[in-house]
């Protein structure tokens, strides 16, 4: 009975590719070539190189899931992420939403350089908040980073806990009908953990899905109803959090 | 089982309409981007920002060492310090913001892979930046205007509007060399030269007016009518009391900045949904 006008975002058949310009040294160069010869070798050889990331990915999510990606390093997780929200293309399949799915990717737009204060405007405007939504937040934003007193202090002198959770903070900060996090939680002390999580159940009420991305197994259990497992492109199995989850444990120890 | 209507294709391109709009409301992250990126500036610097004032006067001195003192090129320019100095000044403002422009997208990679936004934004904003840094290199024309005796006068205010007609043609600038470098990277090393070629051409520390006789015909008009060299004689021409521009140098310099705008704005958004791809 599910009834497709919950369906937040539908895969089918998803292949995607992405180029990476490689700059690898040719096993043919050997010690009799010149200089001049070495050189033009490898400026041959900085071609583009395809690799094909997603190969044929489907499955639907529905309002209410909190969805985990897991998978090996390599396998595809945040370019299944990156190409939900249109981040990247398909090269072939379609990708169908309810609404824009965005990323919390904010990590990008703040500036080592500029205090937590000021890091929260840059990052709530890169998000497509307006100055007033900024500013109203602030405060809220700050308290939930748990960050104190260092907030009018420069980013790069925040450790990697205190980074992780600002940035957590100002992403969850925006609410949303299809949210994706990409290993925002990893770090960040016990306290912070279970704030971020009540964060991410309380998104998923508001927001309808949510799909996460992340190596800590015990964040998965808390927050995730359903699970995707990927290996090297290809989807593994798709179910039941817990099921999917002690599957992967098994095969990876 | 039927599609439900409300579920729609991710990454749609959108048309020009949508994508100007969209740019629009993302002014304010445009802003605060721009103003972000000139404070990192200089922030490993002991002297900081001194050195948006520092930089623009170490230039100008170094051309005058080598063109007013050294090589002596000043013949029959009046007042050659006020000159050079505007000539530097103001070629330095469309040079350094094709460069930020030209490496606006690839050196935004990681933005453009995590978040949605009218690419446009970047060369536009590294745009920006540069005219927020180009404040202090105005102090410089002032201080090296009032120091060799030119008189103050009402026209200096005209400076704005050059300032501001020059900014659009930077941007418009900035978006062309944004795409076409993403395209082919090793333009991006090739580009300054380019740029500074063209700056020598324009007639920084030499009058295009007073040389005529040195450049074969058929190419005078190209060093005339060049933007470059119109915005430096447009900003000359209301510091310098011996040097006159025309109403036809106004509408020139207003003409070249709206097509190079609109132009670069179209080509940048053709090339939508390429950049940062590898």
């Amino acid at each position: 009975m599910a009834a497709t006008e919950n369906r937040t975002v539908v895969v089918e058949d998803l292949h995607v590719y992405y180029r990476i310009r490689t700059k690898v040294k040719s096993k043919q160069i050997t010690a009799k070539r010149t200089v001049v010869d070495k050189a033009l070798r490898r400026t041959r050889k900085a071609a583009l190189k395809e690799v094909h990331a997603l190969k044929g990915i489907s499955f639907t999510s529905n309002q209410g899931e909190a969805i985990a990606i897991i998978g090996r390093n390599g396998a595809g997780k945040s370019t299944l992420l990156r190409a939900i929200s249109g981040l990247i293309p398909a090269r072939s399949g379609s990708i169908l939403t309810s609404s824009q799915p965005s990323l919390l990717g904010v990590n990008a737009a703040l500036m080592n350089h500029l205090s937590g204060r000021r890091n929260i405007e840059l990052g709530g405007l890169a998000l497509g908040m307006t100055p007033a939504e900024v500013a109203a937040n602030m405060d809220a934003i700050i308290e939930f980073s748990g960050i104190g007193e260092f907030i009018d202090l420069p980013l790069s002198t925040y450790s990697s806990g205190m980074g992780a959770r600002l940035r957590f903070a100002i992403a969850s900060s925006v609410p949303q009908e299809i949210l994706m996090i990409d290993e925002a939680l990893a770090t960040g002390d016990v306290n912070f953990k279970k704030r971020s999580q009540q964060r991410i159940l309380e998104l998923k009420e508001k927001a309808g899905t949510v799909f996460l991305v992340s190596h800590s197994h015990s964040v998965i259990r808390e927050t995730c109803t359903r699970a995707i497992w990927l290996d090297k492109g290809s989807m593994v199995a798709d179910g039941p959090m817990e099921e999917v989850l002690s599957a992967y444990e098994e095969a990876t120890t | 089982m039927s599609q439900s209507p409300e579920l729609k294709p991710v990454g749609q391109k959108l048309g020009l309409i949508d994508y100007i709009k969209d740019l629009w409301k993302r002014r304010f992250f445009m802003l605060s981007f721009a103003r972000a990126r000139v404070e990192g500036q200089n922030s490993n610097a002991a002297l900081g920002h001194l050195w948006l004032l520092l930089t623009p006067m170490l230039t100008a001195a170094v051309y005058y060492l080598l063109f007013g003192v050294i090589l002596g090129v000043s013949r029959g320019i009046e007042n050659f310090i006020a000159f050079l100095v505007i000539g530097v000044m103001m070629f330095r403002f469309t040079s350094i913001s094709a460069n930020a422009g030209s490496l606006s997208i690839i050196s935004n990679k990681g933005l453009i892979r995590s978040l949605h936004f009218p690419r446009a934004l970047l060369p536009i904003a590294a745009s920006l930046q540069q005219l927020l840094q180009f404040f202090p290199s105005l102090i410089v024309v002032f201080v090296a205007v009032i120091a060799t005796g030119e008189p103050i006068r009402i026209t200096w205010l005209l400076i704005i509007p050059i300032i501001f007609v020059q900014f659009i043609f930077n941007t418009g600038l900035a978006m062309l060399l944004a795409r076409v470098v993403n395209k082919a990277r090793d333009l991006a090393k090739l580009a300054p030269f380019l740029i500074r070629m063209w700056g020598y051409l324009s007639g920084i520390f030499f009058s295009i007016e007073l040389s005529k006789e040195r450049f074969p015909a058929p190419i005078e008009p190209f060093l005339q009518y060049n933007p470059a060299h119109i915005f430096m004689q447009l900003t000359r021409s209301i510091f310098i009391e011996s040097i006159a521009a025309t109403s036809q140098d106004w509408i020139l310099g207003i003409v070249w900045a709206l097509v190079i705008f609109i132009l670069g704005f179209w080509f940048f958004f053709k090339g939508e949904g390429k950049y940062g791809r590898d």
